[in-house]
């Protein structure tokens, strides 16, 4: 049975459309550098100001009542933005606390994932006063966001 | 009379000729168990029968019945009646405890000089016995984490060891002795192999107030699928008997995955070379969150394993202290022990082609890859592939939580190649599945079974194309796998009793994420309708099913459909789990590709929609398992 591919085969194929070359090479000892687009696109930053409309529960059967929870919801002075945190933000362990009507500032990229859904993906939080780095610049979670020094990677887009 | 028994019943006539010359009243009595008690029962089990006949009895007084622990003072049982008629049965029952070894005690009631035994093992392993090893990955409440132990069952089935936790999240056992394993049990079904480990250890830290709960599917006597499902943390990985001493010496391959020190995800493989306590020749590649950094040389020291087959590797440059454990020669289990990074994997030999490795070492292969909890895509891929010199054309799927999935994606012109030493690559074309194109490929011993270390006979001694571990070295896609030679494509050979099992990623990038894991087993089917049949355990700590439990009991019926232009891919369509307090059950959908009628491996078909990522093994089980596989060697040894 053949399947439509979806974004994944469009953004590959934009991938191999800028790719000059394979990005491993080990006869070499200098690895080759890449030229894939990355997943988490910092170019396309932007920092939003915004209060916390609603933040992830934990409660239970959600993979089956998948869109029952609005997560990290965020209002923005532009409307409703769809917030994506990472899933060790909120651990009780190396966690930040986040609450709803709370003022935070986040840096991400807005992507499109599954289902067509636009959600902003966060880099950066600062809340209470502090930034924390939630994922690397490659958009990998970080587990420890809660111990990360404070981000002073400057916005390299624009503001909504 | 079977000829064993024919044996016995000679040497006991023998013996009781013998007791007779010394002065018995009645020297022509013979005693033979006729019903014998099952090899191993578990304490406390319920009443089994044992029957004996008496020949030569000319007061026709029956059986007496009585037992001995082999520790004595130890309780051994009891007989409901004590004598018997010749022939009837009486019911045995088990002590309450595990005492090991008992014997059963027939004996003539007109002359106990006349008598004849049988041995029973009273034992919560179900008669399993020895020093096995394990290790799995996965997510706790904190991060990634990494376990890997060793595990001495005794023949009673008391148990003990050492192991190591570590999710470099404030969770790590203490070094450099790691945790003790002070007792616990195993027990499983020896029908379906499904079964559960409970480590008591000194770290209150871990599990239930320190006592992990581990479910497990055993494949065969030495080896099971195992999962952690005591609602701390939730992964998967293996289990498996440990030859100790070992010496591990030669060429290794490698490849592990965790969270590195800059609490990413990331991932390591490579090659080196044993020799003594030295570690050379070294080489690994690294992708850490997304970085790919390749053919780094390294060095290490090796310090000698402990009576568990524990020891420690230093100086590699991965990390601080690597523990290992031992499963053989030729296998390691490898856990990184510091408390600021983790990560967890295996090491196998290369055997007799250290440093004789080519391109041509690789031949028809099935390959599966899996990021961890902790990259920036969850995502699997599984695929086949058919080598012709350097290149190679196949098909796979990949699927990449949220990003997007591709199913039965043509792979064409792909390139590879190995190095004499085991090192190697092989490149996807880029867009050809989704992220996923840079490999690093690491080969090892074409003997050695990289799921399964003690199985001689798949591969097997004559096997001469090589598997190998793998890294994906992507930007978007970081993760590791296996290679191994695809030896039988044939439907008919997808059949009969398998173990199986899955992690289970999820991140809706919204409100949901977490990990859940299954173990379990299944009958397939290949003539029509063909199907896959199973049950299992599902381990849910973030109760991401709304379970009444983080640990929950699951059931499929699942019809599997052989794509006939792709021989050896299956689409289980649909793959739906009914799971026991959850009213709906979980509408998956699944791809396999088998490597041989005995190993296959499975992910998640992106096109159920579920945002969520699993793959895992389905491993062909050797039954019966354990307490059954003894019975056909317990034995009735009369005595004089």
């Amino acid at each position: 049975m053949s399947r439509k591919l979806q974004g994944l085969g469009l953004a590959a194929l934009l991938a191999l459309a800028l790719n000059a070359g394979a990005a491993h090479a080990q006869a070499a000892a200098e690895a080759t550098k890449p030229t894939i687009t990355p997943r988490y696109d910092i170019s396309k930053e932007m920092a939003l100001n915004a209060t916390v409309l609603s933040v992830p529960s934990k409660s239970p059967g959600r993979l089956l009542q998948s869109g029952s929870d609005p997560g990290f919801v965020l209002q923005t002075t532009s409307g409703l933005v769809q917030g994506r945190l990472t899933p060790f933000v909120l651990n009780e362990k190396n966690g930040l606390s986040i609450t709803a009507g709370q003022h935070v500032q986040v840096t991400g990229v807005m992507m499109t994932v599954k289902n067509h859904k636009q959600v902003f993906v966060i880099r950066t939080i600062t809340v209470g006063g502090r930034t924390y780095a939630i994922r690397s610049e490659r958009g990998y979670p970080l587990e420890h966001p809660g111990q990360s020094a404070s981000a002073t990677t400057a916005s390299k887009g624009g503001q909504l | 009379m079977n000829r064993k028994t024919l044996c016995i019943f000679i040497l006991a006539l023998g013996m009781t000729y013998l007791s007779g010359c010394g002065g018995s009243n009645n020297n022509a009595i013979l005693v033979n168990i006729s019903t014998a008690p099952p090899g191993i029962l578990a304490p406390g089990a319920a009443a089994v029968p044992v029957a004996a006949t008496v020949i030569g009895d000319s007061k026709n007084a029956g059986v007496a019945w009585s037992c001995t622990a082999a520790t004595a003072g130890d309780a051994c049982g009891s007989f409901n009646p004590m004598t018997t008629p010749s022939g009837t049965p009486t019911m045995y029952s088990p002590p309450p405890t595990a005492v090991g070894s008992v014997t059963i005690t027939a004996a003539s009631v007109t002359n106990s000089a006349a008598f004849a035994t049988a041995n029973v093992n009273i034992s919560t392993s179900g008669g399993l016995a020895g020093n096995y090893s394990f290790y799995v990955s996965g997510t706790d409440f904190n991060a990634v984490y990494s376990l890997a132990g060793s595990v001495t069952i005794a023949a009673d089935g008391t148990l003990t060891g050492e192991q190591d936790y570590n999710d470099a999240s404030g969770i790590t056992s203490p070094e450099p002795g790691g945790d003790m394993i002070t007792g616990g049990s195993l027990s499983f079904d020896p029908t379906s192999g499904l079964g559960t480990l409970t480590l008591i250890t000194n770290n209150k830290n871990l599990g239930a107030n320190g006592t992990e709960t581990l479910a497990l599917n055993f494949v065969n006597n030495n080896h099971a699928l195992i999962i952690q499902v005591d609602g701390s943390a939730t992964s998967s990985g293996s289990f498996d008997l440990q030859t100790l001493p070992s010496t591990p010496a030669g060429g290794f391959a490698f490849a592990v995955s965790g969270a590195g020190n800059t609490a990413k995800t990331v991932f390591y493989g490579g090659v080196f070379t044993l020799a003594g306590s030295s570690l050379s020749s070294g080489i690994f590649d690294k992708n850490d969150a997304g970085s790919a950094s390749v053919h780094n040389s390294f060095t290490g020291t090796l310090s000698a394993a402990d009576s568990a087959g524990r020891g420690t590797l230093t100086g590699t440059g991965m990390a601080g202290t690597i523990a290992y454990y031992i499963v053989g020669p030729e296998a390691l289990r490898l856990i990184d022990v510091d408390s600021s990074s983790t990560f967890v994997g295996s090491a196998f030999g290369q055997g007799a082609s250290a440093g004789t490795f080519t391109t041509a070492s690789i031949g028809n292969s099935v390959f599966s890859i899996q990021s961890n909890f902790a990259g920036v895509t969850l995502y699997a891929a599984v695929g086949q592939i058919v080598p012709s010199g350097g290149s190679f054309n196949g098909v796979a799927d990949v699927n990449e939580d949220l990003v997007g999935f591709a199913d039965k994606q043509p792979i064409t012109n792909g390139t590879f190649s190995v190095g004499t030493n085991g090192y190697g690559s092989l490149t996807i074309p880029l867009g050809q599945l989704g992220d996923v194109s840079a490999l690093g490929i690491y080969a090892t011993d074409p003997t050695l079974n990289l799921n399964d270390p003690n199985n001689t006979t798949s591969p097997g001694a004559g096997n001469t194309f090589a598997s190998a571990l793998v890294v994906d070295l992507d930007m978007n896609a970081a993760g590791s796998g296996v290679l191994v030679p695809q030896t039988d494509n044939a439907t008919a050979s997808f059949a009969g009793n398998y173990a199986l099992g899955f992690q289970n990623l999820i991140d809706d990038g919204i409100s949901i994420s977490g990990e859940l894991d299954f173990v379990g087993n299944a009958t397939a089917t290949a003539n029509a309708p063909a199907l896959l049949t199973g049950s299992g355990v599902v381990s849910d700590p973030f109760l991401l099913l709304g379970g009444a439990s983080f640990l929950e009991t699951a059931t499929f019926t699942s019809p599997i459909t052989p794509d006939t232009a792709n021989l050896g891919r299956y689409e289980i369509n649909p793959f739906s789990v009914t799971v026991q307090t959850v009213t709906t059950p979980i509408p998956y959908l699944a791809v396999a590709y088998q490597a041989s009628a005995g190993q296959l491996f499975w992910l998640e078909d992106g096109a159920d929609g579920q945002t969520s990522v699993f793959s895992g093994q389905i491993q062909q089980q050797s039954l019966p398992l354990g307490a059954a596989a003894k019975k056909a060697a317990a034995k009735q040894t009369p005595k004089p």
